[in-house]
């Protein structure tokens, strides 16, 4: 799993974007809004990390149990997916 | 037929070579002798990526133009600039800037300003402002790409407030930066380069600095009356 080429996040204020430079700026003409949670993945995401240990990384650092940190993660990581930002 | 001329856009100037005279011509207002801070030239080969953005065909020679203002588009976040679609428009001594996405209704609405404030108000630019972000504040500069209409005046404004415009009964609302950036974020030219872009969002974190409205009007006095008033903080008398 990784981010395509050409995405970049920045912090704006409070909220996290997403937009599209380069090439995929040709197919992407878009731009995202990630909270604070999203933003967290897409950097683990950017780091190389696979949804499992994303979901570990969460259950030692927040209180949540693995399920329910593996299925938030799965529902942001699908979103990525579906808007064709990250590949599988 | 090939030129060879500068042109000065923002403070900025541009050594262009262009293959038709018309470039030089679409921007004659802005030629200048000055010394120049970026060299730009096209390709036939961007000229036919440029025609297939659109369903028209348009000549080359207007291609040549729109490709020319996309290459100043993504150079100007490296000077502290960017480019965003809307209408600026000054007011005496003071630059206002409506955004909305094409067709709700920018420039009738600044067509109002006129109306009703005659020779006090003038377009800086119909449809693609520039947005130099200096020490002094924010300025809105002209340029000669201006939309279908065609409306701009080489002129600039300190900006005092972006007004979001959309169609509904006339209400204003002065709303918080960041719940704007959705609206502000799909009106600005986002550059390609990465790194461009990555400059382009830090400038556009200092648009905080400034009062952004939510405006809803239709097309009527108090429609103007509803912006004017908000945006000015006066109260209009005729």
């Amino acid at each position: 799993m990784k981010i395509k080429q050409g995405f970049i996040k920045r912090k704006i204020q409070d909220k996290y974007v997403v937009v599209a430079t380069g090439e995929a700026s040709k197919t992407y003409r878009n731009f995202i809004e990630l909270n604070q949670t999203a933003s967290v993945i897409w950097d683990e995401i950017k780091n190389g990390k696979t949804v499992d240990q994303i979901a570990e990384l969460f259950v030692k650092e927040y209180l949540v149990t693995l399920d329910k940190a593996t299925q938030d993660i799965n529902k942001i990581v699908s979103v990525l997916i579906k808007e064709g930002i990250i590949c599988e | 037929m090939e030129n060879i001329f500068s042109i000065k856009i923002a403070d900025l100037v541009f050594k262009i070579k262009s293959k038709f005279d018309y470039v030089k011509e679409f921007c004659k207002d802005f030629l200048t002798d000055e010394p120049s801070d970026f060299f730009i030239e096209t390709t036939l080969e961007e000229l036919e990526q440029e025609q297939g953005l659109y369903s028209v065909k348009y000549p080359l020679k207007y291609l040549e133009t729109t490709c020319v203002y996309r290459h100043i588009a993504q150079l100007l976040p490296l000077k502290n600039r960017v480019v965003m679609h809307g209408v600026a428009l000054k007011y005496l001594d003071s630059g206002f800037l409506f955004i909305a996405p094409s067709g709700v209704g920018k420039t009738t609405h600044a067509k109002l300003w006129q109306e009703y404030l005659g020779e006090k108000v003038e377009i800086i630019n119909g449809d693609k402002p520039i947005l130099e972000f200096s020490d002094n504040g924010i300025i809105l500069h002209s340029n000669p790409w201006c939309g279908k209409e065609g409306i701009y005046k080489k002129t600039t404004a300190k900006l005092k407030g972006i007004c979001i415009v959309s169609r509904g009964e006339n209400n204003i609302c002065q709303v918080d930066f960041s719940d704007s950036l959705n609206s502000i974020l799909v009106q600005i030219f986002m550059p390609t380069k990465e790194d461009v872009a990555d400059k382009t969002l830090l400038l556009l974190e200092k648009l905080s600095s400034v009062k952004i409205y939510k405006l809803k009007c239709n097309i009527s006095k108090n429609a103007f009356l509803t912006s004017y008033n908000a945006l000015t903080g006066d109260k209009y008398e005729n």
